[in-house]
């Protein structure tokens, strides 16, 4: 009897072995498989387990940190349409999706600390986003803007880097779940990023290219001799007024930008032609979603291919199917303020660790500021920042002047919705002599652009210019 | 693997020389350093534990939701010193491993069910009161094997309450629970025992008639019918439980046990071989047979047909078990509630998620170092009674390990079983006590027994040993004799 109890031991210690290979099984082999499943409920548990990272300004000033909830805390109203919002039902947006996976420390962050924390099974702490925004320049835009609604984008025109970004009405990123109906319902669009997301006519600033276009092809010389008699003018009976009629009949080139002749422009459209025209707004990037970190809404120059003559001139003066975002308009104003290359815009300037005093730790990442393309030549852009600079002096962007500085812009004022006033324009760049900054903005129904837009692109100007003297 | 070398954990040794003639009889007050050294160390898991859920939930170390934990030590070191009171010789191994597992069990009902560890200690106080009672009780177990039958009847009784007033008071749809006065208990909890005590007594008895083989089928030796009668019922018992009650878990408990006893008994492998190809036979009729079975084997093999539904438990089960990873989430730190039911059906996949491999194997360890301890009492032990009684009562827990962790692991279909001692529920506990009382009460009989045999050596041969070349004399100048 004994030696049979000896077998029964050894029968049940091999079938204790059995579970703990079987054991070993689930948890180390197939344990991973289960651990990632999409089925498994504890892959959304540990991301909320993860102490998200915060989202700062370039001078370390934090703008978006967690609340001890898990809750997002935005402190900055004034970028709420640009960090977008986190709900568990809606999804993700703005700087918080471009960047989720840094923020909620599943890529890059491979510190020592998160190490020991994994270890200790003490929650993660995600990365923290610096952007790019100048809080000063961006408190300047959100003032300037106030409650109108509209965009305004500060570019550092060097790099690409976007030093200030606002979207009015702005977007109150709290319990987007619970507002959401009304969020969604609102008439004034406060989900939408106008100043990336936003398409609008460009009106006149888009002369910017067209002039561009016709002195990088040698259709024209800033002194050619153009004339405008009347202020108007007739193609395939479509009839062409200029919003205010020049003061002499007859100016050089340089004198129809900045007295904005939409006469003299529908005459250049044609004289380049469709091809051209398409050709050189391209390279300036229009017709695709501008590469950024954010959601950008592509951009386009007609829907219509061939575009008839009427359509082709009225493009040229910025009207007719033309769909812009403030975004490519400061962009386009940066490549001709930096020299005819094309910067790619971004708004996230590092990915740093959280440090262990809450500061600034290793750093994971850096944008540097790269080029999409040449869109015109070094001498075309010197001649268009002339071209600028004069409509700053003698034309209609007088009240963008900044006393000491040569400042160079053009506005706009883009027809809208029939019966609504016109959507009100205007890109700045300075110093003219060394751009270092490009100001963007957008007034919608907000009339003249000489007298809703670049009023109000001064103080930002000025703010912008102190913010990059170093 | 298992030796009857064990032996001198089991007693002690030390002690027994200087104190073997006065200790015959009874005697108060006999320290268990062993078992109290052990104990210490078996109160790790639980208060480690506790620590650590203190931390996480960030909950003061005397928050009310720990006392149950602390209670636990109380009541197993009370038990300690009640044994140390009444002077047994019992095993000094048995209590701290139990400790070892119900401290474990009772962290886990406080890490998933705190509302429930009040009355997890209170069952655990009960088992260890019926169990000290039993250890230390003016009884012998001689006078189990003698009232078998009445035991037997006893059980008939149980099963046959249990099928005529049965209650399904948690809504599993299985009525297997008898209820009075609002207590609900399970029956099959008490029957495994009594299964045992009445087995090791019939087949001790009848040994010699059921080994000796008339009758031939081929080159089976067969056993007289009239003796294979109980085999037949046996067999019948359980196909009854797995059709009727649904209780695939017991039936496949019983059968074990009742097998590993007949092959201990009779030492036929052909015996054991045959009657679980009958077992197989009868549990594949009922797959084809009834529903309910082939629902549940189906969810076994493929859980992921219905992963939402009917094999949700499994399924999360699986993802638990799989999250843990080598070292575990931490205590605490785990998700082990999205499984249904954790605390009763799945309690090794909560200490595997949280605790990792290396727990989980832990803890199958315990349970392999009381199969090892358990078994080598019964290998020591003198009476064939007493051997197959320890064989079986270890055959519960070990086959009970087997059933619920391997349905934990989808090496068989899940069952209700529980896991012994880990497991939340009263009858569970209390069953299992009463199991541990009896295996303390048969090694106290044992060394009873044997210093009773070596003081009657001592004295009947007084001069033999001093001048005997193979024997040496103890500091009191009695015997011992080596290699006894």
């Amino acid at each position: 009897m004994i030696a049979s109890i000896r077998h029964v031991g050894n029968v049940f210690l091999a079938m204790l072995a059995v579970l703990t290979v079987l054991v070993g099984y689930w948890q180390v082999v197939a344990g991973p498989e289960l651990a990632s499943a999409p089925g498994n409920p504890r892959v959304a548990q540990d991301e909320r387990r993860v102490v998200r990272g915060r989202i700062l300004d370039r001078k370390g000033r934090v703008v978006v940190e967690s609340a001890s909830d898990g809750s997002r805390t935005l402190h900055d109203p004034s970028l709420g349409p640009v960090v977008g919002y986190r709900s568990p039902r809606y999804g993700v947006t703005g700087v918080e999706r471009a960047e989720d996976a840094s923020l909620a420390g599943r890529t890059g962050v491979a510190s020592v600390a998160n190490a020991f924390r994994a270890l200790a099974q003490v929650p993660r702490v995600g990365a923290d986003v610096y952007l790019t925004i100048d809080p000063s320049v961006q408190a300047a835009a959100a003032t300037a803007l106030g409650s109108s609604r509209g965009a305004i984008v500060v570019m550092d025109i060097r790099s690409g880097a976007v030093l200030a970004m606002v979207s009015q009405p702005s977007l109150d990123t709290r319990n987007v779940d619970e507002r959401w109906a009304s969020l969604l319902g609102d008439e004034g669009k406060p989900l939408i990023n106008r100043a990336s997301q936003g398409l609008y006519v460009p009106g006149s600033t888009f002369k910017v290219v067209t002039a561009a276009a016709a002195l990088d092809a040698a259709i024209m010389t800033p002194s050619t001799t153009v004339i405008d008699a009347t202020g108007e003018t007739t193609i395939d009976g479509f009839r062409i007024t200029d919003a205010e009629k020049p003061p002499r009949a007859s100016f050089d080139f340089a004198h129809a930008f900045a007295w904005s002749s939409n006469v003299v422009f529908a005459d250049v459209a044609l004289k380049l032609g469709e091809a051209r025209l398409r050709e050189y707004s391209t390279r300036f990037g229009v017709g695709t979603a501008l590469p950024f970190d954010l959601d950008t809404s592509a951009t386009s120059l007609s829907r219509t291919a061939p575009m008839p003559a009427s359509l082709l001139a009225s493009t040229g003066f910025g009207q007719g199917e033309l769909l812009l975002s403030p975004l490519q308009v400061a962009v386009i104003g940066a490549t001709i303020a930096r020299g005819g290359d094309v910067p790619r815009p971004y708004i996230v300037g590092e990915v740093r660790e959280r440090g262990t005093d809450g500061g600034m730790g290793a750093n994971v990442r850096r944008t540097t500021g790269t080029t999409l393309g040449v869109a015109v030549s070094a001498s075309t852009a010197g001649s268009m920042r002339a071209l600028l600079g004069l409509a700053v002096e003698e034309g209609f962007s007088k009240a963008a002047a900044i006393p000491g500085v040569r400042v160079g812009g053009k506005t706009g004022t883009a027809q809208s919705v029939p019966g609504q006033p016109d959507h009100a324009w205007f890109v700045g760049i300075a110093p003219l002599d060394a751009p270092r900054v490009v100001v963007v903005v957008l007034r919608e129904f907000g009339g003249w652009g000489a007298e809703a837009a670049a009023p109000l692109a001064r103080p930002v100007l000025e703010r912008a210019l102190a913010a990059t003297i170093q | 693997m298992i030796s009857v070398g064990a032996r001198s954990l089991v007693g002690e040794p030390g002690s027994q020389n200087r104190t073997r003639v006065a200790s015959v009889g009874r005697r108060w007050l006999r320290p268990r350093w062993v078992e109290f050294g052990l104990l210490l160390l078996s109160f790790a898991p639980v208060l480690c534990g506790v620590a650590v859920l203190a931390s996480v939930w960030e909950r003061n170390l005397l928050d009310q939701r720990f006392w149950p934990a602390y209670g636990f030590v109380v009541a197993f070191v009370a038990c300690h010193l009640v044994l140390v009171a009444a002077g047994t010789r019992s095993s000094q191994l048995l209590l701290p491993l139990v400790a070892c597992l119900a401290g474990i069990g009772m962290l886990l009902v406080t890490r998933l069910v705190p509302a429930l560890a009040p009355r997890q200690l209170l069952w655990i106080v009960m088992g260890l009161s019926i169990a000290t009672a039993v250890a230390i009780g003016p009884w012998e177990t001689s006078l189990l094997s003698r009232f078998k039958y009445s035991v037997a009847a006893v059980g008939i009784v149980l099963v046959a309450l249990t099928l005529v007033a049965g209650t399904d008071p948690n809504g599993s749809g299985d009525r297997l629970w008898l209820g009075l006065d609002g207590y609900v208990f399970q029956p099959s909890e008490l029957l495994k025992v009594l299964l045992v005590v009445f087995l090791a007594g019939y087949l001790v008895d009848k040994r010699n008639e059921l080994t000796q083989s008339r009758a031939r089928i081929w080159v089976l030796p067969l056993p007289p019918l009239p003796h294979l009668l109980p085999v037949g019922a046996m067999w019948g018992f359980c196909l009854l439980l797995l059709i009727v009650q649904r209780d695939l878990g017991s039936a496949l408990l019983f059968y074990g046990v009742f097998l590993t006893l007949l092959y201990v008994a009779l030492g036929r492998v052909w015996y054991v071989i045959v009657s679980i190809g009958l077992f197989l036979g009868g549990a594949t009729l009922c797959y084809f047979l009834f529903a309910h079975v082939r629902l549940r084997v189906e969810i076994w093999l493929d859980p992921w047909i219905d992963p939402l539904g009917r094999s949700f438990q499994i399924v999360q089960a699986m993802y638990s078990l799989g999250s843990g990873g080598l070292f575990g989430r931490g205590f605490g730190s785990g998700y082990p509630l999205y499984v249904p039911a954790t605390h009763t059906d799945y309690p090794f996949v909560a200490l595997a998620e949280e605790g990792g491999l290396l727990a989980a194997v832990g803890l199958v360890l315990i349970y392999a170092v009381f199969a090892t301890h358990g078994l080598s009492m019964a290998m020591g032990a003198r009476q064939p009674y007493r051997q197959l009684l320890a064989t079986g009562l270890v055959a519960i827990i070990i086959l009970q390990v087997v059933v619920i962790v391997g349905g934990n692991l989808r090496l068989i279909p899940l069952t209700g079983v529980t896991l012994p001692f880990v497991s939340y529920g009263g009858s569970s506990l209390l069953g299992s006590f009463l199991l541990i009382g009896l295996l303390l009460r048969m090694s106290h009989e044992e060394y009873e027994d044997q210093a009773r045999r070596d003081s009657w050596r001592f004295q009947a041969e007084p001069g033999v040993s001093i001048k005997s070349g193979g024997q040496s004399i103890g500091r009191t100048g009695q015997v011992r004799k080596s290699g006894t």
